[in-house]
């Protein structure tokens, strides 16, 4: 008599793969569909989780592509408070596939529809990534003219990508009514005042959140850009829900929704893969989960764990800086300091600081 | 008699050049001169005895040490508080808000002024630790370039042909202020009767226009003064730190005489 899975490798089975932290098991969490060699030119994007595999690939001597590069001229604490060097644009947090998708957008087309503009005690904030001037601009002439900066060096990272690692974090948002445009955080968070007139709230849904990553694609190739996508979802819950649910059913909800679009377009479609970060952090995995005592941030452990079975993976070895160094000469060459929960930035956060 | 050491890079030569003349002027003082090689704090060291003492060689005809013990005021000279910084971020950037100068990339103001913070608060750290924060001690920054500094590397002094100069000076001269307002040091910024507008002094008192022209180097010297510089400056530090006003005026302080403190 045989069985299905009578033949099946180790790694199908629960009792003899999972629980485990050895290499020769993180190299099996994850089948990479394409090859990526530490010179292939990744680009990082994505929620809060993203800035930790950002600073993780980078130390790890990946080509991690780095647009709007301040490091030579600031040090990283204020390069990172201002949002340059975090991802590989300074597009602060994205934290929805329709995000993404629109940034894509304005990024390639020759006149982007302007993005709205938030004001708070005199001060102007871009709307679509109100955080990386923490003390807002002077005028909205220079919100636009440092936002058509900005686009200008997400194009040129757009077309040097040969592999974006976007991480989703979220399902829900808010929509700016005027334009259309999906916000990072809601109005009145950062800055601006919450209009329920001005924007609206939405809980994007699994063929939402597909159709904005394949669009994004088709706009990307359509363009001439080859980038293939490999995609994660973050470990951290939602810190506030806007659904009228618990917060830890629409984590679940959130979290589930963008695992399952992942996973649909990891089987259907050659252009995306997907990576579990998500797994290693939050279940056991890999004798996880590896979170803070809040239970919200990956650890420093964690974030290490998921890069290295990034690399196991992709057969690059364990990471580590030194000899990886040598084979990137486009990894800059000042090492960042180890991250710290604290450093992350994270608009979501503030959501919280509002209850208080 | 009062002891003034003035001590400092090679912007101590201006002094030094003027020597004759402020001692003329001010014979109650006696100066005494200490370069620090390659105008390093950690090219010295400063021992339990109050002397300074260069770790390296120093250059020909200059002492290698001095004793701070036997001086009632220090005068530590050509101070850059981090103004490279400043030239460079606006050599290489647009700031948001002041006039564009066709820069691809642009920073905002609360951005530069964040950074300026930074630099110089670490400037001044730095300075605490050197002297031992010795209130006897005044830090005097470098001269600003002179008017006619056509050939500086555009990263030197990149304010000085920036239509927001003066915004610019003020900002780095305010944050200056403000950190040297937390150490023992007194601080003694550049006169404005020895500058021609923000963030550059008076064309006259470059070496570069005083040098005969065997002396001149291959690229003029508008980054160093000359003796006149020196004379006034110093005379408005005796003013204003030492209570004393001269007592007769040169004809000319203006001598040059190249006792190899050129740049170095």
């Amino acid at each position: 008599m045989r069985s299905p899975y009578q033949d099946l490798p180790d790694r199908a089975f629960w009792r003899s793969s999972v629980g485990r932290d050895d290499a020769a098991s993180l190299a099996q969490l994850w089948t990479p569909k394409a090859g990526i060699t530490r010179e292939t030119a990744l680009m990082t994007i994505g929620s809060c989780f993203a800035q930790h595999l950002h600073r993780a690939l980078v130390r790890g001597g990946w080509n991690v592509l780095q647009g709007e590069d301040m490091s030579a001229h600031l040090p990283t604490r204020l390069c990172h408070r201002y949002g340059y060097n975090l991802f590989s644009g300074r597009y602060g947090n994205v934290y929805t596939a329709r995000q993404f998708r629109q940034l894509i957008e304005q990024a390639i087309s020759p006149a982007p529809a302007p993005g709205p503009i938030w004001e708070k005690d005199g001060r102007f904030y871009d709307a679509l990534r109100p955080t990386v001037e923490p003390e807002g601009l002077g005028h909205p002439d220079e919100v636009m003219q440092s936002r058509r900066e900005h686009l200008v060096a997400l194009r040129g990272v757009l077309e040097r990508a040969e592999c974006i690692i976007l991480t989703l974090g979220l399902t829900e948002g808010w929509i700016d009514s005027a334009s259309g445009y999906a916000l990072p955080t809601a109005p009145g968070t950062v800055a601006g005042d919450h209009d329920p007139a001005r924007a609206t709230f939405h809980n994007f849904t699994q063929t939402e959140v597909m159709e904005d990553l394949r669009a994004s694609r088709d706009l990307l190739r359509a363009h001439g850009c080859s980038a293939r996508f490999v995609l994660t979802v973050s470990p951290v819950p939602l810190v506030a829900t806007a659904s009228g649910d618990h917060v830890a059913s629409a984590t679940a909800y959130s979290k589930a929704v963008l695992r399952a679009a992942c996973g649909e377009l990891q089987m259907s479609d050659p252009d995306f893969d997907y990576f579990p970060a998500y797994e290693i952090v939050t279940t056991t995995i890999a004798r996880g989960p590896y979170l803070d005592q809040f239970a919200r941030q990956p650890t420093d452990e964690g974030v290490q764990l998921v890069l290295k079975a990034f690399s196991l993976a992709l057969g690059a070895g364990e990471t580590s800086g030194k000899g990886a160094e040598a084979d990137s000469p486009a990894i800059p060459p000042t090492p960042l300091p180890t991250p710290v929960d604290d450093d992350t930035i994270c608009e979501e956060i503030l959501l919280e600081a509002f209850r208080k | 008699m009062t002891r003034v050491a003035i001590i400092g890079n090679s912007h101590i030569g201006a002094y030094m050049l003027a020597r004759e003349a402020i001692e003329a002027a001010f014979p109650k003082v006696a100066l005494s001169f200490f370069a620090l090689p390659r105008h390093s704090f950690s090219s010295c060291r400063y021992d339990e005895n109050g002397v300074l003492i260069a770790r390296e060689p120093a250059a020909e005809g200059l002492p290698d040490r001095i004793d701070l013990s036997e001086q009632d005021h220090i005068l530590l000279t050509g101070q850059s508080f981090a103004i490279s910084g400043l030239s460079r971020m606006i050599s290489d950037f647009d700031v948001l808000g002041l006039a564009p100068r066709g820069r691809a990339r642009s920073v905002s103001l609360m951005l530069l002024t964040e950074f300026l913070d930074f630099r110089i608060e670490r400037y001044c750290e730095k300075l605490a630790r050197f002297l031992r924060g010795d209130p006897r001690c005044v830090v005097v920054p470098a001269p600003f370039p002179a008017d006619g500094a056509a050939d500086l590397p555009q990263d030197a002094a990149a304010w000085l042909e920036h239509p927001s100069a003066a915004d610019l000076i003020g900002l780095w001269s305010d944050t200056v202020d403000y950190h040297m307002s937390g150490l023992d040091y007194g601080y003694m910024p550049q006169p404005d009767h020895l500058t021609a507008g923000p963030g550059r002094s008076i064309g006259a008192y470059a070496r570069a226009a005083t040098l005969a022209p065997e002396q001149t180097p291959a690229a003029p010297d508008y980054t160093h003064m000359n003796s006149d510089y020196g004379f006034a400056h110093f005379e408005a530090f005796a003013r204003q730190w030492l209570g004393l006003e001269p007592e007769c005026r040169p004809h000319s302080p203006r001598k040059e005489y190249d006792n190899g403190l050129g740049p170095q």
